[in-house]
């Protein structure tokens, strides 16, 4: 597996597609690139779903898109489950939206049409069950409507879990303003670009060897001798080993947790999310060619101004 | 001209038609004078003679075509359908029929009148036109129709004159003509009809084989023009044809006469395939035979149960198919005995008492009313007769089967000493010297179609008495589980071999037997071996008779009689009565490790009990061959029902507990194969004989497979074999890829729970506290292990923290490797537990294979 392993992917989304013909009609499916993904399915780029192949129904919007995922393999758990969310176990019994009340001739429980008042109360309670809630997911909404039915749905769920997924909205320009700059999943970055200026400084202080010592542990770190996360924070070099930030993230959190979802830098005090400082590490220890690309082109846009 | 010719020909043409058609045709042939009266008279008349098919086609054909024999060819077919077509054309416009087939037809009939070569010259066209213009739409029709004012005109001229001295058609055929001639102004109008011609040529099989003929002459004819004799021949073939076709049409008229034809047909297809005593049998006697079975129910046998049990329904005295080969899949050496099957399988009872000559048996014996027994009965009635097997030859000759007993027996004598050198190789592949005694072994195969060693299996049964103190002695612990397991997935094995302890062994006589027993090898390996194999039959209905019948236990002994048999039949002990420890001990007794729950350990050395009380006995059994015994035993089988289907997962599970590679070495023909095909035919096998063995394979599965989700109750004993084959990966060298160490397929059981993974409920139920317990353990264990020190090569905790995506396997290897001890938890965790330990901690995790059983190339 060690051979296999690649960086966090810089965008993953689990998204909820819909007609906007027929707002009735429901898709949801997951990709890293969310503009190529919907001109498939709108039939401009091959490759779409025969779902949505319909050209009755076309054309489709992403209304909703959970983004974040650490893995493709995350993501398509995530999407199995939302898609069957009567048959997954994920969601324990008592917590269960969906329920079949049918059976497909093979004897599977068959599922209900989705509809957004069934998608989003199971996006909001999938993105709180165990298996999934300490991913570092952000969910989006496009939509008002779909917004709408979450802001509903949560209210009505008094027990907000405490790691609850990020809240994102871009409902895009208002009718009258008629600016092109994109918005909704046009505006999502595909690559690690958000991220280029935290990447460059670990870069740089892990090229030098400057780590160290653990910012937890206050142990010498041996260059390229393990995992060495930093505070992604703006010009914040604290450095520490990846299991002392992760003691030091749990250190409130419930007893027995494995995975941090934030904390705060002993050194900067500023926030942390767990995914970010992960997807940097593993890009710096697993993604060398991604790193080299970012910079090269960081320095070519130097050169060009 | 070839006129001359055509007058010679001509007759004996005309009174091959009238001997072969006219039976249909022409009696009813309407009056000249009908012939030449306008068409709306004609018309009239067809509808009064509508109920004669026949009659009524030939006068508009007639009409239609001058040529009678072109057309006939399509009244001879099924007079129904042309029938049909004359009626429906008639709302369209005659004239146009009238023009359309001369257009067809024409050409040919010069040709077959012998017409000179000028006229095929100028024919050959047309002919070309009218073989597509059969097949072509109407559209097509009416232009080809203007096309042919030319043969017409020719047809007009000379045949005439060709045809006048034939008799009653052909003078029809000329008035036609002319009255053609007038349509010939009418046709252009009228181009629907061609429609109506169509339907002429879809329908009955006759007219393909009317047609084909046809067609080479006519391309004969073309190519050698001159030789007006061929011609004629080529036409009487075609006349030929038609003389085929007229037995048809009988056989069409007899066929519609019956009602129910179409299914009898069907019927007797299905009786055909199933009865091989009358394969050549000619189609008349099929005939005489329709009628008796026409009282058969009147349902069409749809499902494949109704198919196969349909031959049962009807005593029909003259072929009583064999119940017992329907359902037996494997024994197909069998199904090339089947006569000798069936007579003995009614005759059976008698069999021991009268050994008249096996082959006067067999047709003396009157067919009992044939009886569908249930699958179990039928395999039993059939294991407890004596089959004698040879050639038909050697059947017939040799007809008595005292004599065929002896040389088997002097075969098997023979033999004897090859046994012992076979027995200790124990290679069970199939490329094993062929010795002549495998010939009769042939049919002894086992689930994958594989050849079954006798040999093995019977020393898996001798060596079973042994079993006991085997399994003390195996290091391993191993015994127990395998051999029940492979009971349960060799159970049609066991019948088969059965079958063949019945045939063979008890034709070599009882004494015999004792000579062979004594070869018993106490060689570990081979009873480690015979542990994995062991599935005699009579094993199988021991374990019947023990599991749910006690009080034929004591029984038994007394009926067999047998001398090898010292022990008496042991009472269960009360395990519920047991300590802790001393359950414990009778656990470690038998070889398994220590279980936490002690519920469990009763519950397993209940099952422990059961298998070797069962195995005690298993000679004895073998030698009863005809006794009431088995009869009082296959009555308790009934009795019992199953407890619920077989498990998917119970065949499987062999390959779940594979032996420790000391004991895998000689590979068992069961271990080989894809395991998933295996599973599934066990699956059936299982259900197909018998349910007493499908309690039993269940209990075994229940006892084996940990991975099984349901059964809450048998929950804590699931734990067991699981962490065995845990401890399996443990202590194989290699454990990372002990699952699917090299080329070996991966485990069917990871597949089927990946498969089952996210969506059976019933995995979630586990007891809370032992979870809890595991779980941080676990957590533990991954939190303490030491940082690593190689970026590229983090630990488990590291890779978590990087959200990484966990290979349960080789977590689960790794936790039970020691890391969990170092913890201090003394016991293993199960990937499951993993699985919903990882879950609880928003770990993403995920199975070595994905869904198509294949290892993951991308994470």
């Amino acid at each position: 597996m060690s051979g296999l392993v690649k960086p966090l992917p810089a965008l993953y989304v689990v998204y909820v597609l819909r007609s906007t013909v027929r707002p009735g009609s429901i898709y949801i499916g997951s990709t890293p690139n969310p503009p190529r993904r919907l001109k498939q399915h709108n039939g401009e780029a091959k490759g779409g779903a025969v779902r949505t192949s319909r050209d009755t129904l076309r054309p489709w919007e992403m209304i909703v898109l959970v983004s974040g995922f650490p893995s493709s393999t995350a993501a398509l758990k995530f999407e199995w489950a939302l898609n069957n969310p009567h048959l997954t176990l994920h969601i324990p019994k008592e917590e269960r939206i969906t329920v079949a009340t049918q059976r497909k001739r093979n004897g599977m429980p068959r599922r209900k049409p989705h509809s957004l008042k069934s998608v989003i109360p199971n996006v909001h309670l999938l993105t709180s069950v165990s298996s999934f809630s300490r991913w570092p997911l952000n969910v989006h909404f496009f939509s008002q409507d779909a917004h709408k039915v979450w802001k509903d749905w949560s209210e009505t769920r008094e027990t907000a879990v405490a790691t609850s997924p990020t809240i994102l909205t871009d409902f895009g320009p208002s009718a009258g303003d008629a600016s092109t700059t994109p918005w909704g999943i046009h505006a999502l970055a595909l690559d690690y670009s958000p991220m280029k200026e935290y990447i460059e400084k670990a870069h740089n202080v892990t090229s030098f060897e400057r780590q160290g010592q653990c910012i937890h542990c206050s142990k010498e770190m041996q260059p390229e001798q393990g995992l060495y996360a930093m505070c992604p924070n703006d010009g914040c070099e604290a450095m520490g080993h990846i299991d002392c930030w992760s003691k030091h993230a749990l250190a409130g959190d419930e007893p027995g947790a494995i995975i941090p979802t934030s904390c705060k830098c002993p050194a900067c005090s500023g926030e942390i999310r767990w995914g970010d400082m992960m997807k940097e590490l593993s890009l710096r220890t697993r993604g060398t060619k991604e790193v080299e690309k970012l910079l090269r082109k960081k320095k070519r846009a130097k050169k060009d101004s | 001209m070839a006129s001359p010719n055509a007058f010679l020909l001509s007759p004996s043409r005309s009174s091959n038609q009238k001997s072969r058609f006219f039976p249909s045709s022409s009696p009813d042939l309407p009056a000249v004078g009908d012939i030449l009266s306008p068409n709306a008279k004609i018309r009239s008349l067809k509808h009064g003679n509508q109920a004669l098919v026949i009659s009524s086609d030939e006068e508009t054909e007639i009409k239609k075509a001058g040529n009678k024999e072109h057309t006939e060819p399509l009244l001879v077919g099924p007079t129904p359908s042309v029938s049909t077509r004359s009626r429906t054309m008639e709302p369209d416009d005659s004239s146009l029929l009238i023009i359309e087939p001369p257009t067809t037809h024409t050409p040919e009939a010069r040709r077959h009148h012998a017409t000179p070569p000028k006229f095929r010259a100028k024919s050959s066209s047309p002919v070309k036109d009218e073989r597509w213009k059969m097949f072509k739409s109407k559209a097509d029709s009416p232009k080809s129709g203007i096309d042919e004012a030319i043969p017409m005109e020719i047809d007009m001229v000379e045949p005439p004159s060709a045809q006048q001295p034939t008799f009653d058609l052909s003078s029809p055929a000329i008035r036609t003509k002319s009255t053609r001639a007038e349509n010939d102004i009418n046709e252009p109008l009228m181009l629907e009809a061609a429609t109506v011609r169509r339907l002429d040529w879809t329908p009955p099989s006759n007219k393909t084989a009317a047609i084909l003929p046809l067609g080479s002459p006519t391309i004969d004819g073309l190519h050698s023009p001159g030789e007006a004799q061929e011609a004629s021949k080529s036409f009487e073939q075609i006349l030929e044809a038609y003389k085929c076709t007229m037995d048809n049409l009988q056989q069409d008229a007899s066929m519609a006469s019956d009602s129910d034809t179409s299914i009898l047909r069907k019927r007797k297809l299905v009786e055909l395939v199933t009865t091989s005593a009358a394969p050549t049998e000619p189609s008349p006697g099929v005939k005489t035979k329709a009628p008796v079975k026409q009282k058969a129910p009147k349902k069409k046998p749809r499902t494949l149960t109704e198919i196969a049990t349909s031959a049962y329904r009807v005593p029909d005295p003259s072929e009583p198919a064999p119940p017992v080969l329907d359902d037996d899949a494997t024994s197909t050496t069998k199904e090339s005995d089947a006569p000798a099957a069936k007579g003995k399988s009614k005759a059976k009872p008698r069999k021991r008492i009268s050994k008249g000559a096996a082959k006067q048996k067999k047709k003396a014996t009157p067919p009992p009313r044939p009886i569908l027994l249930p699958p179990t009965e039928a395999l039993q009635e059939v294991a407890r007769q004596d089959f004698v097997f040879g050639t038909s030859s050697q059947l017939a000759i040799e007809n008595s089967p005292t004599f065929l007993r002896e040389l088997h027996a002097a075969m098997r004598r023979s033999n004897q000493t090859e046994y012992i050198d076979l027995d200790t190789p124990l290679n069970s592949d199939g490329i094993e010297p062929p010795e002549r005694k495998r010939l009769w072994a042939a049919a002894a195969r086992d689930v994958d179609g594989d050849l079954f060693d006798l040999e093995m299996s019977r020393i898996i049964e001798r060596s079973s008495q042994l079993l006991p103190v085997a399994a003390d002695d195996d290091p391993f612990g191993y015994t127990g589980v395998d051999r029940k397991i492979t009971v349960s997935a060799v159970s049609v094995d066991g019948v088969d071999t059965s079958l063949q302890h019945v045939s063979l062994i008890d034709s070599a006589i009882i004494p015999q037997r004792e000579n062979i027993e004594p070869i018993q090898l106490v060689d570990e390996d081979s009873v480690l071996i015979g542990s994995d194999i062991s599935t005699g039959s009579p094993i199988q209905r021991r374990i019947k008779s023990a599991a749910n019948s006690q009080p034929t236990e004591p029984k038994d002994p007394c009926i067999d009689g047998d001398p090898q048999q010292s022990e008496p039949p042991v009472s269960k002990p009360s395990f519920e009565l047991f300590t802790d420890a001393q359950l414990s001990k009778e656990i470690a007794s038998y070889g398994f490790k220590a279980v936490k729950s002690r519920q469990a350990k009763i519950s397993l050395l209940e099952q422990c009990w059961q298998g070797k009380n069962q195995l005690e006995h298993p000679g004895s059994k073998r030698t009863l061959t005809t006794s009431a015994a088995i009869g009082g035993n296959a009555a308790n089988n009934e009795v019992k029902t199953p407890r619920g289907r077989p498990r998917k997962n119970s065949a499987s599970s062999p390959e779940v507990h594979e032996p420790p590679p000391s004991a895998q070495a000689p590979v068992s023909p069961l271990k080989r194969g894809r395991p998933k095909k295996a599973a599934s035919t066990t699956k059936r096998s299982t259900a197909s004989t018998s349910k007493g063995k499908k309690v039993s394979t269940e209990t075994v599965a229940e006892a084996s497979t940990a991975r099984k989700p349901k059964a809450a109750a048998v929950k804590a004993v699931v734990e067991i074999p699981d962490s065995e084959s845990d401890s399996d990966l443990g202590m194989s060298p290699n454990p990372s890829s002990s699952p699917e160490s090299g080329f070996s397929p991966p485990p069917a059981v990871d597949l089927s729970l990946s498969l089952m993974d996210d969506t059976d409920p019933s995995l979630v139920l586990t007891s809370t506290q032992d979870r809890s317990l595991s779980y941080e353990y676990i957590t533990k264990a991954v939190k303490s292990a030491p940082r690593t020190t190689d970026p590229a090569n983090p630990s488990w905790h590291e890779k978590m923290l990087l959200y990484d995506p966990i290979v349960l396997e080789d977590f689960t290897t790794w936790l039970n490797c020691g890391q969990l001890t170092r913890v201090g938890f003394d016991g293993e965790v199960s990937t499951m537990e993993v699985k919903q330990w990882c879950e609880s901690k928003s770990i993403c995790c995920l199975w070595k294979v994905n869904l198509r059983g294949k290892e993951r190339k991308r994470y």
